[in-house]
């Protein structure tokens, strides 16, 4: 099938959402029907990073959460500048997304914002298998987690266009199956 | 008993399908010489009707009433009083591919495997438009109960996440959601706003007061007040359960700080929602119900076909994001009829 118009869906999310793994398959699911393209913004912003900085998380660390945002906006901004194909592009992009207010305009406005949600219990299981990340509370993960899922769901849902629901305990492939069906039928 | 009649003393029977001719109830059991007054009537239907308020779906039904029988001169007889409404909004178009698969968090699949044939047009009995019937013998049944001085007040405390936080029932009438807290209720109708947008849907939890009930009804022990004020809030559909007094919060209270003590005045405290041993105790009975959030819903959603095919299906249609508000009007009716019946139990008719 030949797309006719250039599509964009943002795949928004908490941490271990799903955003990276669930989109890639999405996407090459939807790549069997039309033209679709799976696009990670942290590896668009890897690539933008200044030079002296080994990583995003280095980045961070140094300049602080203003800089970073501004990177990710920048950064994003320029990629759907130089995006002209009639494609289907699946965007993931970061966890603090919803924090960065110019970036959440900017993807109302070129595309469709899609909230991947997902169970609190499910996401602190991976948080806890996958490492702790520094925004936690090493000595109290489960509260401090709580609170940030409840923050962070409650804002996704909010500027959010769809929440799909994902399924906590499927793999990877049947998630991408629900997230590409969804993506087709919306 | 096939499942179409509710009520002890006075009973009622519904009949009719969403899409159907007409759909009605026959109401037995009444008692005679009583004035209706048609104008209330009339006022109780338009607050379940969908598209009278802003927040509901857009459709619009008309709901008008026809008594058949069981009244005289504008009285009750103590007859089966029979009640008629047309259905005059059919669009059953708007729902025809409905017919090939069965929606997720409707009746359809059930139905289907219990009787091997359904009307799928708008959900068919299912629909919660066969509770026009029940709201207007409830209205009925409302009628005679205040004139013996017992009033019921339902109205929304939460809607989702968001909860009232204070109790002022003259706030109920002043806002798109019968929330008692206005202030709140601000917030719930901009969350519905925003849920019909993502084009998904919410649910919300209920409270119903029933008020100068006297102490004494209910009939041991299948027919004690919570059980049939259960078996009749229980029969709604998207009513997912109902607690009494502190209900489920029970469990965080011990003997001594759940016990309402008695004095020679009456109850000191109402944790018991107005019923013990199932027998009223003349307190006021308090139940909240939650209703779940809108089965319909034009997301893209999972199932199978008629034919046992996995598909993704969208519905699209004029979805109620919310169906607190419709059920408010519904949920005093039934708890009318209920009152009405376990009074004549108690005191004949
Ligand atoms: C007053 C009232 C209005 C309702 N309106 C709707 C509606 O607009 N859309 C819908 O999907 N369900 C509606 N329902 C609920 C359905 O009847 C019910 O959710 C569905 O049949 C299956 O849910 P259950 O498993 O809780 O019975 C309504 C229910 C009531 C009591």
């Amino acid at each position: 099938m030949m797309n006719t118009e250039r599509k964009i869906y943002f795949l928004t999310g908490i941490k271990h959402s799903g955003k990276s793994n669930v989109g890639r398959n999405a996407a090459s699911l939807i790549a069997r029907e039309m033209n679709a393209v799976f696009v990670d913004t942290d590896d668009l912003i890897v690539q933008a990073l200044p030079a002296g900085y080994s990583c995003i998380r280095d980045f961070y660390r140094r300049e602080g959460k203003d800089a970073f945002m501004d990177l990710e906006y920048r950064t994003l901004k320029q990629y759907l500048s130089s995006v002209k194909e009639d494609l289907t592009f699946i965007i993931a992009t970061g966890g603090g997304a919803c924090d960065n207010t110019r970036m959440v305009s900017l993807m109302k406005e070129s595309g469709t914002v899609l909230y991947l949600c997902l169970k609190e219990e499910t996401l602190l299981k991976r948080i806890q298998k996958k490492g702790i990340p520094p925004f936690l509370d090493e000595n109290d993960i489960e509260n401090s987690f709580h609170t940030l899922f409840i923050s962070r769901d409650r804002e996704y849902r909010h500027i959010c266009d769809f929440v799909v629901p994902l399924e906590d305990l499927k793999s990877i492939e049947h998630n991408g199956q629900v997230l590409a069906s969804f993506i087709v039928h919306i | 008993m096939p499942g179409n009649t509710f009520g002890t003393s006075l009973t009622i029977t519904t009949f009719g399908e969403s899409h159907g001719k007409a759909l009605g109830v026959i109401i037995d059991g009444l008692e005679s010489n009583f004035q209706i007054d048609l104008d209330d009537l009339a006022f109780q239907m338009s607050r379940r009707r969908p598209g009278g308020n802003r927040l509901g779906t857009k459709r619009n039904e008309k709901d008008e009433i026809e008594i058949l029988s069981g009244m005289f001169e504008g009285k009750t007889t103590g007859t089966p009083l029979a009640i008629l409404i047309r259905n005059t909004n059919q669009h059953s178009d708007d729902y025809s591919p409905i017919a090939d698969f069965y929606r997720p968090g409707h009746a359809d699949y059930t139905w289907d495997k219990k009787f091997g044939i359904r009307d799928w047009r708008g959900g068919g009995r299912s629909s919660g438009r066969e509770t026009a019937a029940r709201l207007a013998a409830g209205a009925i049944a409302m009628q005679i109960l205040r004139k013996k001085g017992i009033t019921i007040t339902a109205y929304t405390t939460q809607i989702g996440p968001i909860k009232a936080k204070v109790k002022n029932l003259e706030d109920i009438s002043k806002n798109l959601v019968s929330c008692c807290d206005n202030e709140q209720a601000e917030k719930m109708v901009q969350l519905i706003d925003e849920t019909r947008e993502k084009k998904d849907s919410i649910g919300g939890i209920i409270e119903c007061v029933i008020t100068n009930v006297p102490a004494g009804l209910g009939e041991p022990v299948f027919q004690k007040t919570e059980a049939l004020l259960g078996q009749a809030i229980l029969s709604l559909g998207a009513v997912k359960g109902i607690e009494f007094g502190e209900g489920f919060n029970c469990v965080n209270f011990t003997g001594s700080e759940h016990n309402d003590p008695i004095t020679k005045d009456g109850f000191e405290t109402n944790r018991a929602g107005g019923i013990n041993g199932g027998i009223t105790n003349g307190e006021p009975i308090i139940f909240r119900v939650p209703v779940k959030p809108t089965a319909s819903i034009s997301l893209p959603q999972r199932t199978i076909g008629i034919d046992g095919k996995e598909q993704t299906i969208v519905v699209e249609g004029r979805h109620d994001p919310c169906i607190c508000v419709r059920i408010v009007p519904v949920i005093e009716a039934m708890s009318a009829l209920t009152i009405l019946s376990l009074w004549y139990d108690q005191n004949g008719r």
